[in-house]
């Protein structure tokens, strides 16, 4: 007889050997849960009971887990592209957001590379906005500190 | 270490402009940098707003701020949630066509120079 602990965290028993042989087949316990002999307080792994050694060597194997594929991250670049549509410069700034987009749109279909493509684009242009930006922003205080043009007060 | 550095240079950034924001109204004084889009077409581009819109909600003043710019207002909690979350990259395609598309009417219909469509001009 023994004690076992279920896949729950509670402690089940004490129930025969037979029992446990059946929720081995049936994938309920496997080789690594843990159990104590009746009368024995050391709670050791199913697999090193001498008891269950046929069952485990017989190829109950647990159900291999699915392969994890850790998806990639492809930043779109969205906000830095709405903030320089809005802040630095307009045209540009939507040209980074139709690449933010098909970062997207390409993720979604499961291409990679296109999407990886996208995202070197869509900060490609941001930086392009926020250049843009600055560069009008200095000639505009150069030419406003030469009194070259009237002022258009925006903000 | 480097990641911790980011956030605090981005909050140093972030404190000093919003202090700015709130000292200085961009109304009155030109500390700010201008709209090169509104300098080189004289016409509202859908972000010209954003700046006087900001110094009135630091203000409390949501309804003055929500007639400066009623995009920039509605898209902070937006903008806010995308930067908080950290990666708008499982956002569906479609949304961010609707943003774009929400983006370029704003900024046709805040130029038309008839009511109601004045109201959206800052």
């Amino acid at each position: 007889m023994f004690t076992i602990i279920g896949a729950d965290g509670k402690e089940y028993g004490p129930v025969s050997t037979e029992q446990i042989r059946q929720w081995f087949a049936e994938g309920r316990a496997n080789a690594l849960t843990q159990m104590k002999a009746e009368g024995s307080t050391e709670w050791k792994p199913l697999g090193s009971f001498p008891e269950f050694a046929a069952s485990v060597a017989s190829g109950a194997v647990p159900p291999p887990t699915a392969p994890v594929q850790p998806r990639p991250h492809v930043p779109n670049y969205l906000v830095p592209a709405i903030l320089s549509t809005v802040c630095c410069c307009l045209p540009f700034g939507i040209v980074a957001i139709v690449f933010a987009a098909q970062v997207n749109a390409k993720l979604q279909a499961g291409d990679m590379r296109s999407a990886m493509e996208a995202s070197r684009r869509a900060k490609t242009w941001c930086w392009i906005a926020v250049a843009c930006g600055l560069i009008a922003t200095l000639l505009w205080l150069t030419l406003l500190k030469l009194h070259a043009i009237g002022v258009h007060r925006a903000w | 270490m480097v990641i911790r550095l980011k956030t605090i240079g981005l909050g140093v950034v972030w404190g000093s402009v919003s202090a700015a924001l709130f000292a200085f109204d961009p109304g009155r004084v030109r500390i700010f940098p201008v709209c090169p889009f509104h300098q080189l077409t004289g016409l509202w581009c859908p972000g010209c707003g954003t700046t006087r819109a900001l110094h009135q909600l630091l203000h409390g003043n949501l309804t003055t701020a929500f007639r400066l710019n009623p995009l920039a207002i509605l898209m902070l909690p937006l903008v806010s949630y995308l930067v908080t979350r950290g990666d708008a990259s499982t956002l569906k395609p479609t949304w961010i066509w609707v943003l774009l598309g929400v983006v370029v009417a704003f900024g046709v219909f805040r130029n038309i120079s008839a009511y109601p469509f004045t109201l959206l001009a800052p």
